[in-house]
């Protein structure tokens, strides 16, 4: 998995191999059910420290996964 | 809007600035020094408001470097499984929703899930606002998370009273079981809260409470709930003036209030957080509302001035901003999303794949076509041995782009209501406004039915 992450950069759609990668549970969705509605619909992101990643009380569609192995905080 | 990206220099792609997050509110009132919770690898958060279209309950910030998948809610969907459309939903929607029962990841995303989202819940709650942490961790840790589908019984009237049932999310019908028929009290919504008549005075259920729609409660058992009341007496004095009402009207004559609700049920309208409505007893069918719309929208009409008949109103072919907009859910770019906490609108990079539009129950998504440009790239294969060369040819294609209502927020009132020359169309709140009148005409026969809170709002009064 970390040679994918140093590849890829922030902001980039993920592919359906790529997403498998991340989150190997997706496997046990049938392959055709990922191609036909899971393409593009994932994003990589690299935030630094001290980034934000999302604030409260902002309206969204989206959920995060964390991949790294660096904790980030909710506060 | 603001994006994060704005200091790395090394990608300038477009693609890489496009998913950029919300303006951002300043009501921020947990600090960030203050943090609630830290999260690792392998955990995933921001799925509240992916399901439910809510806003964020807290802001994140990345305390050391690191890697994380966004994504939008067809792939949540399938990780965790989705819930059950409505049979309305079922019923309409051209696109065959996929089902997906979920992962292996689900049990062990769940229970974190629960873990966290709890505190910043119970926080938010009004009513909780004078308990104190210790006993906002006790409740934490003792309180069931429990959900339950469209249809489902929550609690029974005339069952023992076990438990006090806070909404997270979805709507609750209470209703009573009578002669004639079911008679629909109210209904509750997020930040509601039911159950506490049978607990305070130790009698059984008074009133059926059920799901609407797909419900998250937060389930309090009687013990917390009576240690809570005796420790805490202005949550007591809430909850007794809120079920002192309740029970009050209860105890009125009750009579089904008839056809009215049944069909303002069936056709979706409480669904609806805004609804143009045109009375048709004013309405001329000038078709001036159309024309103002096109001309706010680059020549193209954002509504059709037909669609369904409730009483003496024409419910327009416009965008009914839903509390719950299913329109969102497979956007394969994310280019449909709420903007502020009503309108619903879609960005410019739509790719015109036409899903929202399909997944529209009430049509009320256009697909849009446009004329573009297109470059189109032929490799030309060099005659002997000569190097290829490519023709770049410009051709014009047609480009679809989905097309909804935005309320027109720039201006103070949109422009379909702003020029009708008849006073006939408006823009309203289908609970507050049809909710007088089957308010008023409840009361002619005797019975009783409230309106539903606002969306943000929490109030009790019958």
């Amino acid at each position: 998995m970390a040679e994918t992450v140093e590849k890829l950069t922030t902001g980039e759609p993920l592919t359906i191999d790529q997403l498998l990668e991340y989150l190997p549970a997706l496997k046990e969705i049938p392959r055709a059910q990922l191609e036909n509605w899971a393409k593009g619909a994932a994003v990589l992101h690299r935030y630094r420290k001290g980034e934000i990643v999302c604030e409260e009380g902002e309206f969204g569609s989206t959920a995060y996964y964390i991949v790294s192995d660096t904790a980030v905080c909710g506060g | 809007m603001k994006s994060f990206l704005t200091d790395d220099q090394t990608d300038h792609r477009p693609e890489a600035h496009q998913r950029k997050f919300i303006g951002i509110d300043a009501n921020v009132d947990l600090p960030i020094n203050r943090p609630l919770a830290q999260l690792g690898p392998g955990e995933l958060f921001g799925e509240m408001t992916c399901r439910t279209y809510q806003p964020r309950s807290a802001t994140v910030q990345a305390r050391e470097p690191c890697v994380m998948v966004e994504m939008l809610r067809v792939i949540l969907d399938m990780l965790v499984g989705n819930r059950q459309p409505s049979e309305l939903t079922k019923a309409t929607s051209k696109v065959k929703m996929p089902t997906f029962k979920g992962t292996s990841f689900k049990a062990e995303i769940e229970k974190k899930y629960r873990e966290r989202s709890l505190n910043n819940h119970l926080r938010s709650v009004p009513l909780f606002a004078s308990l104190d942490d210790e006993f906002l961790e006790h409740l934490r840790q003792r309180v069931e998370l429990v959900s339950y589908n469209q249809n489902q019984t929550i609690c029974k009237e005339g069952d023992d009273a076990d438990a006090f049932y806070l909404i997270r999310s979805g709507m609750v019908r209470v209703s009573n079981g009578l002669p004639g028929g079911e008679m629909v009290r109210t209904y509750l919504s997020r930040g509601d809260y039911f159950g506490e008549i049978g607990l305070l005075r130790s009698i059984k259920r008074t009133a059926t409470c059920a799901a609407l729609d797909a419900v998250d409660v937060v389930k309090i058992l009687a013990a917390d709930f009576t240690l809570m009341l005796e420790r805490f007496p202005a949550v007591r004095q809430q909850i007794e003036a809120v079920a002192g009402a309740r029970f009050a009207a209860d105890q009125q004559k009750a009579i089904t209030p008839g056809l009215h609700l049944d069909d303002f049920l069936s056709q979706g309208l409480f669904e609806a957080q805004n609804l143009l409505l045109i009375d048709l007893e004013n309405c001329t069918r000038c078709d001036a509302c159309v024309r103002a719309c096109a001309q706010a929208h680059d020549g193209v009409s954002r509504l059709l001035r037909d669609g369904l008949r409730y009483e003496h109103f024409l419910v327009a072919t416009a965008c009914r901003s839903c509390r719950d907009p299913l329109c969102m859910t497979q956007c394969p770019v994310g280019s449909i999303r709420r903007k502020e906490n009503l309108e619903i609108i879609i960005e410019d990079w739509c790719i015109g794949c036409g899903k929202c539009a399909e997944l529209c129950p009430y049509g009320n998504i256009n697909m849009h076509p446009l004329e573009v440009m297109k470059e189109i790239k032929t490799e030309i294969k060099g005659k002997d041995g000569a190097p290829a060369q490519v023709k770049i040819e410009k051709k014009k294609m047609t480009a679809y782009k989905a097309n909804t209502c935005d309320l027109c927020t720039q201006l103070s009132t949109p422009s379909c209501v702003y020029a009708c020359p008849h006073d006939a169309a408006k823009r309203v709140d289908p609970q507050r406004f049809f909710g007088d009148a089957i308010t008023a005409q409840s009361e002619l026969i005797g019975a009783t039915w409230a309106p539903m809170p606002a969306r943000y709002e929490t109030h009790h009064t019958h």
